[in-house]
């Protein structure tokens, strides 16, 4: 075994505990907080693994921007910051289904590759994955962005309910009229 | 085109295209008069199939496999080749005189329904359903497409749902609404369950031999057993909730009981007769190893269906319900006939079919006429219609002895030539099966001569006191013909069975091998 | 881009309807901000959707196109099933357009906004027909449903509607994760995510003996029969579509329905094993139409019985499929991919055609309500009453709806060709228990009317025509099925 396999078993528990930590803590901004961990082992292990851009994006994106405004909202909606105990259910039928769907693909995957060894390959750095994504995925790339447009102009419509209202007592004298 | 494939045409466009122009019509009396019309021309068309038809029987060779099937005309284009379905029609002595049948009753449904429409709806819609109704049996007895006879045979079951719904029962109260409602869902539910296996054998056999024209496919020679036997299972069922066959009767009942009198006529008349031709045509002549394999069961069960269907005829306390249970009875002697898979029992299979047509679509215009004017149909009160209907009685009373099978009669000859069929089958089986139909004969004897006991003789019930001598000229132009047919067909037989027995032999010839 | 080996040729003749959707959507925001009038906003979202489905036509009426290829292997091919699915998804957002007459008419609703997103949506499903990858077949339906979420949503102030979105939106969420996980899974067995790539590489016995693949292949197949609400994946249909505006939930019984039977159609065709999807699939149809057409009896109100109803119907679409695995015939196999296609498309024409009905039937705004409603509503409005009335009978598959009926056969005979006659008969007992309700809610618009007081609206003039365009084109395919079976089987 060598370090990098340590390493990545060391991330691997860190992230596994971390996630388990977020679905079982009762307080809510603890909850965001354990996601930050275990988000951050992931990149580490991206990291490991030599996908660098994939780490920075995944740090970046997931830990700094997702997690924070995840953080944000909690606060600014007033959400209880202590134990908020009607939070849960019965935690039973959860821990079974994940705990049996985790170790199922666990064991699948042991099962496929064994104690295959896989080349690591070159590192993943942003020039071979703008080559990736600009050669053989553009078009998946491109049409990411009529969803990210969709989703943006969905998130304003339906946080702001005065958009369409307001406006549309004018459309509907217009309406009749026509 | 030539002549006959445009009479061929005809036959199917005329009640469509009345159908549109009686729903396009915007006075009611005037579309009634239309879709009489358009019945009338229908009924011209039909009948005139039967000319011509000697130049295609003149080169008739029973050994001729290829020949099992000789329409006199037909009519064969592309229509869906995707799903394997032409527009493929043709008649032949075998259905044309159930095509005529359909073609007099649906005239004299709609010469009917001018005088008087069942309350309920307008007169023009149940004109104009009844039209369709026709389209749709005459399609089913001309098709020589597997698909296309499908199609047709589900055209039927909307329309009549709807008339049954829409004009049946007595009253408008809700709870006779509700029994209507769930006559005609019944009607419907169990059709279609006939129509879905209809379709499931269908495509059973189409897979097998790759095409669905039924001149190619008479006589099953392409198919393997297997697919036949399960073939023939799928669409001898269909075919029995169709005729229908004890124990998948019971919608029968209800349907009629419910229906308004015109809906009882075709119900009774033709519609049943389409299980009955599809057995024969479809089920028999295109698995007839499958038909041999089933043979004894289609008979014990056809004669449970006579036994049963009497024995609760003899019970029955409903005019209009006692009827329909005949009618089980009726088809059960049709059933035996075909089970038989000789000549003779086709034959009597053939004529059992239109001497029921004639004689129940007359026996249900009676029993409507009798409701109508006293409302209601139960026996115990309607004692002594001789006394103050003498006319009406004496009808009922010939409809009852002709439907009882008195020779001399049209209904001797389907009854009788079963029994007889069954006898010359031989074995221990079918012998005990031509004793026990015999039987069966004498229950119907019993319970209709019952019938006319309670109905006619005795002292005029309260509901019956109150009625007039007099016949409406409707009644009398309506009724008539189903008179006259049952006397004719009864005296000659040969009108029916002249034409339907060179293509019987046929069948018979390729289906015995 | 310096090295000029990784510049590739793009086709922007095979994209021109992507392009003119996602135009579509631009120019309907920018229209919506500069004019400012939710006329010209709507219309051009219609001229959009129009310019789509011509488009799509054109160009699918030419040779198969392909772009965007790394190797033989391309992530757009644009072939006649493409541009036929792209041209009914455009056509179905015009039919939605339509319905949505009254809704956007009565106010709180963001024309713009709601314009843009179907047109997004709409987007996506015309690049989910040309799909040739995973991960943009994967892409292209999150495009097509992410805008519903909020589309779900739009019923201000509405309890339901809001509970609808979450639901869908969770559902739906979960549902991607899994198809992107098999998907996944399917890389690490396989190395591709090409359709056809992986088609050849996953015919190695070897692969197919290793459990992973059977599970990487089983939730990719169970991730899109979320979208498709096939049962034992069907729970969020109902709630949703009762919560939805009534367009909404035309436009998700509809196109978003076609899209998942679509994609799910490409990676069964194209990619993964006949014989791991086939018993899994037949299994799924057998269990979608008989649970939806058994809680269907029990509905009420008028939408949950129209959602329920088109679980079974997914069950028929995905029926032909479950023949795969029993025959190793090509041509069968081939037969059964159109099948589903064919019955998808013959639905959708129907369901759009219902819900035209059922939307011109209500109150402007109104969401589907209960069935006693719709009582004698037939007598009122004769016409709007007989095109729901001929819907609903089409969609039972029963003459005068000759296109369900047709629709029907077509499976039936897919699946006796491919020798999966048990189905067929699932089929066929099915077609019965669906008669039963879809006969009640006909009969009830010709029932005498309850309340005689009721309202007599006209409906809206564009919901009117949706309805009746749709009615006629069932009718014509009615009667010229084969059209329908040649589109598909291309």
């Amino acid at each position: 075994m060598t370090g990098v396999d340590a390493l990545l078993l060391a991330l691997g528990a860190v992230a596994v505990g971390s996630a388990a930590l977020v679905v079982a803590t009762r307080h809510l901004v603890r909850a965001g907080l354990y996601l930050v961990v275990c988000l951050g082992a992931v990149a580490g292990m991206y990291l490991v693994l030599a996908a660098e851009l994939v780490a920075w994006v995944q740090v970046l994106i997931y830990v700094g921007a997702v997690v924070v405004l995840l953080l944000f909202a909690v606060m600014l909606t007033r959400a209880p910051i202590g134990a908020s105990d009607d939070l849960d259910r019965s935690g039973w039928p959860a821990a079974l289904i994940g705990g049996g769907v985790g170790l199922g693909l666990a064991a699948l995957l042991v099962d496929a590759y064994r104690w295959t060894t896989v080349e690591l390959p070159e590192a993943g750095t942003a020039e071979r994955l703008g080559e990736q994504v600009f050669s053989s995925w553009v078009l998946p790339f491109e049409v990411l962005s009529v969803l990210l447009l969709s989703a943006l102009v969905g998130a304003i419509v339906l946080s702001r309910p005065d958009i369409g209202a307001s406006r549309d007592d004018a459309a509907d004298d217009r309406g009749r009229s026509r | 085109m030539n002549v006959g494939e445009f009479l061929l045409v005809s036959v199917l466009a005329v009640p469509a295209l009345g159908a549109l122009a009686v729903a396009a019509t915007p006075r009611d009396r005037a579309a009634r008069i239309v879709g009489t019309v358009a019945a009338a021309l229908t009924l011209v068309a039909a009948a005139s199939l039967v000319a011509g038809r000697n130049a295609a029987w003149s080169t008739y060779a029973p050994q001729d496999a290829a020949g099992a099937v000789r329409p006199w005309h037909s009519i064969d284009l592309p229509w869906v080749p995707g799903l394997e379905l032409r527009f493929h029609l043709g008649v032949d002595g075998i259905s044309w005189p159930l095509v005529v049948l359909t073609a007099l009753l649906t005239l004299l449904c709609c010469g009917y329904s001018l005088w008087r429409v069942p309350g309920g709806g307008d007169g023009r819609a149940l004109v104009a359903l009844l039209l369709v109704v026709e389209v749709g049996i005459l399609g089913t007895f001309l098709a020589f497409d597997l698909v296309l006879f499908f199609l047709f045979f589900e055209v039927v079951l909307l329309p009549m749902y709807a008339i049954i719904v829409g004009w049946g029962g007595d009253g408008t109260d809700p709870a006779a609404l509700d029994a209507r409602r769930r006559a005609g869902r019944k009607f419907a539910l169990y059709t279609l369950f006939g129509s879905v296996l209809l379709l499931v054998g269908v495509y059973v056999v189409v897979a097998a031999a790759g095409t669905a024209d039924i001149v190619a496919l008479t006589g099953g020679t392409e198919l393997s057993r297997t697919t036949q036997l399960a073939a023939f299972t799928l669409l001898a069922l269909a075919f029995a909730v169709k005729s229908p066959l004890w124990p998948l009767h019971s919608w029968l009942p209800d349907a009629h009981t419910q229906a308004p009198t015109v809906g009882s006529v075709l119900l009774a008349g033709v519609l049943l007769k389409m299980g009955t031709y599809g057995l024969i045509r479809v089920a028999v002549g295109v698995a007839p190893e499958g038909a041999r394999w089933a043979a004894p069961v289609l008979g014990v069960l056809a004669v449970a269906a006579i036994l049963i269907g009497s024995l609760v005829c003899l019970a029955q306390s409903e005019l209009k319900r006692l009827i329909a249970y005949s009618s089980v009875g009726h088809m059960g002697f049709v059933l035996l006939g075909v089970a038989t898979l000789t000549a003779t029992g086709i034959q009597a299979a053939l004529i059992g079919n239109v001497a029921h047509g004639i004689i129940t679509g007359l026996l249900f215009f009676l029993a409507g006429a009798i409701k109508d004017r006293t409302h209601t149909g139960a026996l115990s009160e309607l004692s002594g219609l001789r006394e103050t209907a003498p006319r009406l009685s004496g009808l009922l009373a010939f409809a009852a002895v002709a439907s009882l099978g008195l020779p001399g009669l049209a209904g001797f000859w389907g009854e009788a030539f079963a029994v007889v069929a069954a006898v010359e089958s031989g074995g221990a089986l079918w012998t005990t099966l031509a004793v026990l139909a015999a039987i069966g004969g004498a229950l119907t004897a019993a319970y209709l001569l019952r019938l006319l006991r309670r109905v006619t003789h005795g002292e005029p019930s309260p509901a019956v006191a109150a009625l007039g001598p007099k016949l409406a000229g409707a009644e009398l132009v309506a009724w008539a013909p189903l008179v006259l047919l049952a006397l004719a067909v009864g005296l000659a037989p040969t009108l029916v069975l002249g034409v339907a027995e060179a293509p019987v032999e046929a069948l018979v010839g390729v289906v015995a091998r | 881009m310096s090295e000029p080996s990784l510049v590739q040729a793009v086709d922007h003749v095979a994209l021109l309807p992507a392009y003119l959707a996602a135009g579509t959507a631009v120019l309907v925001l920018l229209v919506d901000l500069l004019a400012a009038r939710p006329p010209a906003t709507v219309a051009t979202a219609v001229t959009g959707a129009v310019a789509t489905a011509v488009g799509a036509a054109a160009v699918g009426s030419g040779a198969e196109r392909r772009t965007f290829c790394v190797g033989a292997d391309c992530s757009y091919v644009f072939g006649g099933r493409a541009a036929l699915v792209a041209a009914l998804v455009a056509l179905l957002v015009l039919g939605v357009l339509a319905l949505s007459g009254p809704l956007l008419r009565a106010g709180n609703t963001p024309v713009g906004e709601y314009c843009f997103l179907l047109a997004c949506s709409m987007t996506g499903g015309v690049v989910l027909g040309a799909a040739g990858d995973l991960i943009t077949l994967i892409v292209a339906v999150e495009v097509l449903t992410l805008p519903l979420y909020v589309l779900v949503g739009l019923r201000r102030g509405s309890l339901a509607s809001a509970e609808a979105a979450v639901t869908f939106f969770v559902v739906s969420v979960v549902a991607t994760t899994l198809t992107l996980l098999g998907a996944a899974l399917l890389y690490a067995v396989t190395g591709g995510l090409h359709l056809e790539r992986l088609g050849t590489l996953l015919a190695d016995e070897a692969l197919l003996d290793l459990p992973l693949t059977t599970v990487a292949v089983t939730l990719v197949v169970a991730g899109l029969a979320f979208k498709v609400a096939a049962v034992p994946f069907h729970a969020w249909a109902p709630a949703t579509y009762d919560g939805a505006p009534l367009p909404v939930a035309a436009y998700l019984s509809t196109a978003s329905k076609l899209g998942g039977v679509v994609a799910l159609l490409a990676v069964v065709r194209q990619a993964l094993p006949p014989e791991v999807t086939g018993p899994v699939l037949a299994l799924v149809a057998a269990l979608t139409m008989t649970v939806g057409n058994l809680v269907a009896l029990r509905q009420r109100r008028t939408v949950r019985l129209l959602a329920w109803s088109s679980v079974a119907q997914a069950g028929y679409i995905l029926a032909p499929l479950g023949a795969l695995a029993l025959t190793t015939d090509a041509e069968a196999r081939t037969a059964a991919y159109a099948a589903a296609l064919a019955y998808a498309v013959f639905f959708v024409l129907l369901e759009l055609a219902a819900f035209a009905g059922v939307v011109a039937l209500r109150p402007a705004g109104a969401d589907g309500g209960r069935l006693d409603d719709l009582r004698g509503a037939a007598r009122r409005h004769p016409w709007v009453g007989a095109g729901l009335a001929f819907a609903l009978i089409g969609l039972a598959g029963l003459p005068p709806g000759l296109a369900g009926l047709f629709a029907k056969v077509t499976v039936v005979r897919s699946l006796l060709g491919g020798d999966a006659g048990w189905l067929a008969l699932v089929v066929a007992v099915n077609a019965v228990i669906g008669l039963a309700y879809y006969l009640r809610a006909a009969a009830l618009l010709y029932a005498p009317p309850g309340d005689l007081t009721a309202r007599v609206a006209r409906p809206a003039r564009a919901v009117a025509a949706a309805l009746a365009v749709a009615t006629v084109v069932a009718l014509v395919v009615g009667f010229a099925p084969q059209v329908v079976l040649d589109l598909a089987g291309s």
